[in-house]
């Protein structure tokens, strides 16, 4: 016939293709030139002999591979097969064969037929493929960064080593869940930043808390969505970094900001004020000097002489005020030796005794002994004290219940000595705590307070390197903390001498 | 320029005082004036050396802080004066605190170093005892 003499010349010319027929046992009844290139055997000499006992390599020929193919394609009506075949040398080649079932006109099975080609690049080409997937997995999983894909609904398709790390939970568990589950939002988040993503088509150092289990992860993560060959959206993207410590670390650095800031405000303060101190001496002297000339005309005069002396008071006020200046920016030298704090609160409190029993006031100490000495100039230390006790007595004023307490004790790391001032008074507002330390800021009358005491302290416990801190609630009273370093022998401040009062900024 | 002559005292001292704030330079003028001394003025430290070459004071009361010329300068060029001047008394002003590591007196060469405002009977005493200190 001719069609099948045409066919004839289709299988006899397929010389790279290898197109062999067997019947149900793997006798070979067909066996093309193609097949002949491939295997190496002639086709005279392939006729009749044993499929797999040619071709298969040594391992296949000892399973039931044949058969099970054989199963396969009587039962699916084809099989395709990716196997190392074997050379009449004995040299092993990688193939890939198709295989299907022969039937005659009455469709009846004949045998199997099986057109199988070299692929000699096909496994180097996997090989290579899989190295490159292993080399990206391999960087994905030594990423620091925790890194996620989800697919479009969310649902979490990938997560690298970091991620499960940062969870602390396996693969198995992870994979499939949806990924607003981590999310301290939920799902509204998870919904925003996929708006987010649709709208850009990526998000950069959003920052979001993240939870796990009972924990709260603070998370900067930069995200992006994913598209197929087709350039359709088949998922998100995410890079999460966990910026505990970064965060911990910025806000260390805004209370560090904070001092510094109020240091050099102080500093500034204190360089305007010798100014301010020096320019009033000069009209006071005059005024003074002027006055001293009218008291004598005066001198049959009571009533210009009253006035006279009423002036001469506010020259003296005048006088107080600027001195108080000068010592707030004082460049004079303190001396610095290893002192007792005790020491200095008994001797403040031998002065104040007097008072504190006219004014009806309690006084509570807790003095533990053996604390471990300072370094500081008594003298200092004293005002500094002297005036923290002046301002509690003046805020316990109006109080039913008078107690001033004063308490020394070591810091929880031990690097410092405590001393506690606290009294039953009326207190402070937020407001009035902010600019406690602010030169003039006061909040007794001007004939009471020129406002300089605590900014006078303030600067007299930085120049010990020690800290002073405030704690007032409204109608409960007010306790003021000073925190001195401790003395270690050996450690004498050597810088002493220079500018204490540190009225420059270095 | 005011002379004042205090007819009470057979023997007038001369005092030059030397400041550039005019309030306080009328003030003292008054002080002293009232106090029977004779006494002239300047406002600027090479002003007062150029008095200093035409007359003879008992004593200088020199502000520190000017423009140009300090007291402290003043001090200086008067005691390198080679004439009988170069002994005159003198008393230091300022407004301003000076670290006290060293007597300013020794460094300066002067009979006293004072800080502003000083109180004006105290002041008047002061020159006094340092006019008598020195006539004696």
């Amino acid at each position: 016939m001719a069609a099948s003499g045409l066919l004839n010349g289709v299988v006899e010319s397929a010389t790279r293709t290898a197109i062999v027929v067997t019947d149900f046992n793997g006798k070979i009844i067909l066996f093309n030139q193609g097949a002949a290139n491939l295997f190496g055997y002639t086709p005279e000499e392939a006729k009749g002999r044993h499929l797999p006992e040619l071709t298969f390599s040594k391992e296949d020929q000892n399973t039931p591979l044949f058969e099970q193919i054989v199963d396969r394609v009587r039962g699916e009506g084809w099989a395709e097969e990716r196997l190392f075949r074997r050379h009449k040398s004995g040299r092993l080649f990688p193939a890939i064969s198709t295989i299907t079932c022969l039937k005659d006109s009455t469709s009846q099975f004949k045998g199997i037929l099986e057109i199988t080609q070299d692929v000699p690049n096909l496994f180097r080409l996997e090989k290579e493929l899989k190295s490159s997937k292993d080399f990206l997995e391999n960087i994905l999983a030594s990423s620091i960064d925790a890194v996620v894909t989800t697919d479009t609904k969310g649902h979490i398709t990938y997560v690298n080593r970091a991620f499960k790390e940062l969870i602390g939970l396996r693969d198995s568990q992870i994979i499939g869940k949806h990924i607003s589950i981590y999310y301290k939002d939920g799902i509204d988040q998870a919904r925003e930043i996929m708006n987010k993503l649709k709208q850009f088509g990526r998000i950069r150092e959003y920052e979001f808390d993240m939870r796990v289990g009972d924990k709260i992860i603070p998370i900067r993560t930069s995200d992006s969505l994913l598209y197929d060959e087709y350039g359709e959206i088949v998922g998100t993207m995410g890079v999460f970094q966990d910026i505990t410590a970064r965060r911990k670390l910025s806000e260390k650095l805004s209370a560090t900001q904070a001092e510094l800031i109020q240091a050099v405000k102080m500093r500034a303060l204190g360089d305007l004020v010798t100014g301010v101190a020096h320019e009033i001496n000069n009209p006071l002297m005059a005024s003074d000097t002027l006055l001293h000339l009218l008291e004598g005309e005066a001198e049959d005069d009571p009533s210009s002489k009253k006035r006279v002396g009423l002036l001469k008071e506010c020259n003296r006020r005048i006088e107080k005020i600027v001195k108080k200046l000068k010592q707030f920016s004082r460049h004079a030298e303190f001396e610095f030796t290893a002192m007792e704090v005790n020491d200095a609160v008994s001797s403040v409190l031998a002065i104040t005794q007097q008072q504190l029993l006219n004014l009806g006031i309690e006084t509570e100490l807790r003095l533990p002994e053996n604390l471990p000495r300072v370094l500081g100039d008594k003298n200092q230390i004293e005002q500094v004290l002297l005036n923290l006790i002046s301002n509690a007595l003046d805020a316990m004023e109006g109080s039913s219940q008078k107690v001033l307490t004063i308490q020394t004790g070591l810091s929880k790391k031990s690097q410092q000595v405590k001393i506690g001032v606290s009294d039953t008074g009326i207190g402070m507002t937020p407001e009035q705590i902010e600019q406690i330390f602010n030169p003039f800021f006061t909040t007794k009358d001007s004939d009471k307070s020129t406002g300089l005491g605590l900014s006078i302290s303030y600067r007299i416990v930085e120049s010990h390197r020690g800290k002073i801190e405030v704690k007032s609630k409204l109608d409960k009273g007010t306790t003021f903390i000073l925190r001195l370093p401790i003395y270690l022998a050996g450690a004498e401040r050597n810088d002493g001498h220079q500018e204490p009062g540190g009225n420059s900024v270095s | 320029m005011m002379v004042t002559r205090n007819r009470e005292e057979t023997v007038s001292h001369k005092i030059l005082v030397v400041d550039d704030d005019i309030l306080v330079l009328e003030a003292l003028q008054q002080l002293l004036t009232s106090s029977g001394y004779e006494v002239r003025v300047a406002t600027r430290g090479r002003e007062a050396l150029d008095i200093l070459d035409q007359e003879h004071f008992d004593l200088l009361i020199l502000d520190v802080v000017m423009p140009k010329m300090t007291g402290y300068d003043v001090c200086k060029e008067v005691r390198k004066r080679d004439d009988a001047m170069s002994k005159v008394n003198i008393i230091m002003l300022t407004a301003k605190t000076e670290p006290s590591d060293v007597r300013i007196e020794e460094k300066y060469d002067c009979n006293l170093y004072l800080t502003k405002p000083i109180d004006p009977g105290r002041l008047k005493e002061l020159v006094r005892d340092t006019l008598e200190d020195s006539t004696q």
